[in-house]
């Protein structure tokens, strides 16, 4: 923000075309990076069914404790 | 994580971890390092994909194309998300007892005029983990403590020893409130009541030592509605149990092939 005022100090189309860019910037970055997060607080985590270290079918409900569960994802048990 | 499986329970909460890793690896893994809770597989990265936390930086080329992003979630019992943790880093996590708030180890620190109870996150770290160590204060009626940017006066001041065991991340000191002193006719920023200080470090990814040695010490000043006290310093120590970051990997014929 300090950048953006220090812009405004250009006079007239100069600084309308810096505002301009500088908002389109932040717009297409923002959702890219909601993007990389995944679904978040407050959505409902999409349904699974995968099996467990002892060939287990596992899907939330069968993970998930009276309040619910916590998932880890994690990069690898073997790298 | 088997640690912190005991408070998730009392808290109502399963958990699940997932990774891109066959039911062989899981297995193997499993019953190396005694894991009860499930471990799932998600081979075709299907599930990864479908939370939208793929690893886009990993080429499709790489053998380790497939993994996720480091996110942990909790989730309600209906199945919806109450909080979202993303890791910068694989080898820089936040522990399960970090993410519920557990206290581990629980101690009182003897101190002149406050009770300070000393705790953590987890009681075991391994290399890489970001855990949370933790300070109650109670202060008597009608006593404060100064806060963090006072004028004049001796603010509370946490600080850990510096050691290359560990890295300590920024203080935050909680919100304080504005006091007038009449007879002073002054306006202080104090905390009053129960005060809790929470801070994080990040365990070393090697270290020879079997434990984390944390020393620190807390400076405060109390003073009441007539008069304040001699300063004081109180020194805190946290032990945590430590464990290097596990290389060992699964027998060559389990491992996951290049696509």
């Amino acid at each position: 923000m300090a950048a953006h005022h220090s812009e405004s100090a250009l006079c007239g189309d100069a600084s309308r075309t810096l505002q301009i860019v500088l908002f389109a910037t932040l717009f297409l970055i923002l959702p890219v990076g909601a993007v990389a997060q995944g679904v978040a607080k407050g959505d409902r985590i999409p349904e699974f069914q995968l099996s467990d270290q002892n060939g287990r079918v596992q899907t939330f409900e069968s993970v998930r404790g009276p309040k619910g569960a916590m998932l880890v994802f994690y990069r690898s048990a073997d790298w | 994580m088997e640690e912190s499986r005991e408070d998730l329970k009392q808290r109502g909460l399963g958990l699940a971890a997932i990774s891109y890793d066959s039911v062989a690896v899981l297995k193997f893994f499993a019953d190396r390092k005694s894991i009860q809770f499930p471990l799932l597989s998600d081979e075709e990265s299907k599930v990864i994909r479908a939370f939208g936390i793929l690893n886009q930086k990993v080429p499709q080329t790489s053998e380790f194309f497939g993994i996720p992003n480091p996110v942990t979630y909790i989730v309600d019992e209906k199945g919806v998300i109450q909080s979202v943790t993303s890791d910068e880093d694989y080898r820089r996590r936040y522990t399960a007892g970090n993410l519920i708030g557990r206290t581990a180890d629980v101690a009182n620190i003897p101190a002149k005029r406050v009770k300070i109870t000393r705790s953590m996150s987890d009681s075991v770290a391994h290399g890489g983990q970001r855990v949370k160590l933790r300070l109650e204060i109670d202060l008597p009626a009608k006593s404060h403590v100064y806060a963090p940017g006072v004028q004049g006066y001796i603010p509370i001041d946490w600080q850990l020893s510096s050691n290359p065991s560990f890295e300590a991340l920024p203080m935050q000191y909680p919100q304080s409130r504005n006091l007038y002193l009449a007879a002073i006719k002054e306006t202080v920023p104090v905390y009053e009541g129960k005060l809790v200080l929470e801070r994080e470090i990040i365990a070393a990814q090697k270290l020879a030592d079997p434990e984390l040695r944390i020393e620190g010490r807390l400076r405060y000043q109390v003073c009441d509605d007539k008069q304040c006290f001699v300063p004081e310093t109180v020194p805190i120590v946290w032990t945590i149990k430590y464990e290097p970051h596990d290389t060992t990997r699964a027998p060559a014929e389990l491992r996951r092939k290049r696509p």
